[in-house]
């Protein structure tokens, strides 16, 4: 059996479904951590994206561009989550509602 | 195909069928807890991709800051709170009768754009210098010349954010109970702060 | 040296070196103090400004190695943000005073977020742009939440978080899409290697062997090229998720309504203003330096928003009773009127004026309206329309006011919205493909007629309240009057501000 090496492809394809993962936690979860998850399951699959096309991009650009992206997303993803659990902690201490979509103090 | 070649294979099915599952849990698991803890799966999984494409110092920062620092965050956030299940996606319909074909329309859209895209790339990669101090050097040259403003700008969100979370989450017990209460507090804040 | 010439970031620096003394200042002042900070932020706005003004009237320079570009275009739009930073914080003093702690971090994480945004006007860089962009979101949420006492802030701020940083996990994955694209970061690089290569001449690595099984199973050769094309449109089409969130375009507007309820009044007022001209200069850079290589559809897309924007805004903002929610739907509708300017702007540079001036009357009756709304819930003790009820009455003045802030957003002369709207409608009928396009703007300026003239409706013919107003904050009264004189001084005198945009941008 002969298998294509393992390529950029392969990368981006795991990538999709790391994204649609978080896109379907995102959608589904009724906890608003639970979204949160989905939020940094999505970043991480652009982190695999960006590695992937700085690692397989071609001689003429042998920069790492895409690495450096995705530190300062790791970074970003930190402090999204510091100011996210902030705000949720905030928010579940002083209602009795787990699932967001019963946030009904404002019209969703 | 010679035994690296399967061996390659073999390290990234691997890797990315763990990642995968675990990716699954985060969205499929009902309890909450449990979900964190998938994602921190998931997490050292696509720490391990990166260790395949020779990314070794995102590796590390990937296990250091989004495995060892943001999951474990997210843990603590869950046990601070009370209510920790949400019945997970098979406990609720609501959202699935939408969010599932939604997501499968994107995900096969996304696919076949991947899929059929003209990529200017090598097949094999590697084109990156194989000697992961090499890397590590580069990244930190451009960081300090191509990438300077965003090196600088990631810094002062960093503060910003910090600022934003201590404000959003401290204790405000002083309600209207006048100055004294009130500067009695920030004394104790400045103290701790120290 | 990478960094040739820092002086042309010096709006920049100073601007954030604000925010951090803001911030410091606030630490070392005693309590009775604590007016001195914020007073700190609103004078020492003066300084990015002077900066800004400097550099206008200069050639286009880009500087940290092309990742930041400082252009006449960037220059109107910091101003405005500027402009609006301030006029923000003078009516944010006596929102403030029941506030315990806190107070001088309010006015940093303002600065920040305006920093963020002067960011996001010159950002030429993937990174960059999406640096700034999470630095305005992040900010804007604390913001949201900052009355953590009130529980509609609380749930507001949630909600902006979780619908924001969705959105712009979304567009992070388009935006790494278009790196992949274009194999570097700068995003006149990505244009470069498109116009260089284009897809025909491309060395592509691809499975040929999925396409020739396409084809073998019977699908046209023609649609299985167009898959290959796919990409760019779809990762355009992600970014846009992102950026509509931000500027509140109706499919990804959801957000908005809740976050303009919930927040504390100030807030809204710069989150319907700040945000939108952050994300307009944003859009704008991408279609001038992308156009028509890689954004050839952008326009129809956009257009297509622009629409169901405007008539989803003014359709939903005839049912609401809280005159912020109100304000919150006339705010997405005047997003889809600006995108009218954004969609000719590809072609035509009238359309490119024609924003910046519609964006210059936003500011000032729309922060108007807010300033009128504060003085009359700090008085009736509620936001909803019916506290308005007979203001004829008892402040003749305040209605007066209001009037023309209202009538200047439904575009009637001789105010700013006037201006702004002849301006964007003028371009897309000189366009002519886009025509049609202000049709469907004339037809919803008549439909937000109706909702702006309630409110008039309810403040002459309603049945005036017992309380009359007693409490006049000079913020907000400046603020008030600063924005009646730059609605209508733009009304009566547009020659000045058009020669100075056409001389400028």
């Amino acid at each position: 059996m002969i298998l294509p090496p393992v390529g950029l492809l392969h990368y981006l394809i795991l990538s999709v479904c790391l994204f649609c993962f978080g896109l379907l936690a995102v959608i589904t979860r009724r906890h608003a951590i639970g979204i949160l998850l989905g939020i940094e399951l999505m970043l991480n699959s652009a982190n695999i994206n960006l590695v992937a096309f700085s690692h397989f991009l071609s001689p003429p650009h042998p920069v790492l561009d895409g690495q450096v992206f995705a530190l300062m997303v790791i970074a970003l993803a930190a402090c999204e989550a510091a100011v996210g659990l902030a705000i949720i902690l905030r928010f579940y201490r002083q209602t009795t509602v787990t699932d967001v979509a019963d946030a009904k103090l404002l019209k969703w | 195909m010679t035994w690296a070649d399967w061996f390659d294979q073999l390290a990234f099915f691997v890797v990315a069928g763990i990642t995968i599952v675990a990716a699954a849990g985060v969205v499929f698991v009902p309890r909450i807890i449990h979900a964190c803890l998938c994602l921190l799966v998931a997490l050292i999984g696509i720490a391990g991709l990166y260790g395949l494409m020779a990314a070794h110092l995102l590796l590390a920062i990937q296990l250091l800051v989004y495995a060892g620092g943001i999951a474990v965050l997210i843990l603590f956030a869950i046990m601070l709170l009370h209510r920790r299940s949400d019945g997970g996606i098979l406990g609720g319909t609501r959202n699935l009768i939408i969010g599932l074909p939604a997501t499968v329309i994107v995900w096969f859209v996304v696919a076949a754009a991947v899929i059929f895209s003209k990529w200017h790339y090598l097949p094999g990669g590697g084109t990156v210098s194989p000697q992961a101090d090499s890397n590590v050097r580069i990244i930190g040259e451009l960081l300090l010349s191509r990438h300077l403003l965003a090196f600088e700008l990631v810094s002062v969100v960093m503060l910003m954010a910090l600022v934003g979370a201590i404000i959003i989450a401290r204790e405000d017990r002083s309600t209207d109970s006048g100055q004294q209460v009130a500067g009695q507090q920030t004394g104790e804040s400045g103290g701790n702060a120290q | 040296m990478p960094y040739s010439n820092l002086s042309v970031f010096a709006p920049e620096l100073s601007l954030c070196g604000l925010a951090i003394l803001v911030l410091v200042a606030d630490l070392i002042v005693p309590r009775a103090w604590r007016r001195l900070p914020a007073g700190l932020a609103a004078v020492g706005l003066v300084v990015p400004l002077y900066f800004v003004a400097r550099l206008w009237q200069k050639a286009p320079q880009s500087e940290f190695m092309g990742a930041y570009a400082i252009d006449g275009l960037s220059g109107a739009f910091k101003i405005l943000l500027l402009v609006t930073g301030f006029l923000v914080i003078l009516l944010s003093f006596d929102y403030l005073r029941k506030l315990q702690r806190g107070y001088g971090e309010y006015f940093a994480l303002l600065l920040f977020s305006l920093t963020g945004m002067m960011l996001l006007t010159g950002a030429a860089d993937l990174i960059v742009i999406y640096l700034a962009f999470e630095m305005i979101s992040l900010s804007c949420y604390v913001l949201t939440g900052y009355m953590k006492r009130d529980p509609r802030s609380n749930e507001a701020a949630l909600k902006y978080f979780l619908y924001g940083a969705a959105a712009s996990g979304v567009m992070l994955y388009g935006i790494s899409l278009l790196y992949g694209l274009g194999g570097s970061t700068r995003i006149i690089d990505i244009a470069a290697r498109f116009m260089a290569s284009g897809p025909a001449a491309a060395v592509a690595v691809q499975p040929a062997f999925l396409q020739s099984a396409l084809v073998q199973a019977g699908v046209p050769e023609l649609y299985v090229m167009r898959l290959a094309g796919l990409m760019m449109p779809l990762a355009v089409v992600l970014v846009t998720v992102g950026l509509g969130f931000k500027i509140a375009m109706v499919p990804f507007h959801a957000w908005a309504p809740d976050a303009y309820e919930g927040a504390p009044t100030p807030i809204t007022a710069f989150l319907s203003v700040a945000p939108k001209v952050a994300g307009f200069a944003l859009i704008l850079r991408l279609l001038l330096v992308w156009y028509p290589e890689l954004m050839g559809h952008w326009p129809a897309l956009l257009a297509s928003l622009a629409t169901i924007t405007m008539f989803g805004g003014n359709l939903w903002a005839i049912r609401q009773t809280n005159i912020k929610r109100m304000l919150a739907y006339s705010s997405i509708a005047h997003a889809g009127y600006l995108l009218i300017g954004v969609v000719v702007a590809a072609t035509n540079s009238m359309g490119l004026h024609g924003i910046i001036v519609y964006l210059v009357a936003y500011l000032f009756m729309n922060l108007g309206a807010f300033a009128i709304v504060l003085l009359v819930a700090r008085n009736m003790d509620g936001e909803e329309i019916s506290d308005f009820s007979g203001l004829y009455h008892t402040a003749p003045a305040l209605a007066a006011v209001m009037i023309i802030f209202l009538l200047s957003l439904t575009g009637i002369p001789p105010t700013a919205g006037f201006l702004g709207k002849l301006f964007i409608f003028g371009a897309a009928i000189g366009s002519g493909e886009w025509a049609w396009l202000a049709v469907v703007g004339i037809i919803n300026s008549a439909i937000s007629l109706y909702y702006y003239m309630n409110v008039a409706r309810v403040m002459y013919f309603g049945k005036p309240g017992e309380q009359v107003l007693t409490v006049c904050p000079a913020g907000v009264v400046v603020v008030a009057v600063v924005c009646l004189l730059g609605t209508l001084g733009l009304g009566l005198f547009p020659g000045l501000i058009i020669k100075l945009i056409q001389q400028c941008v």
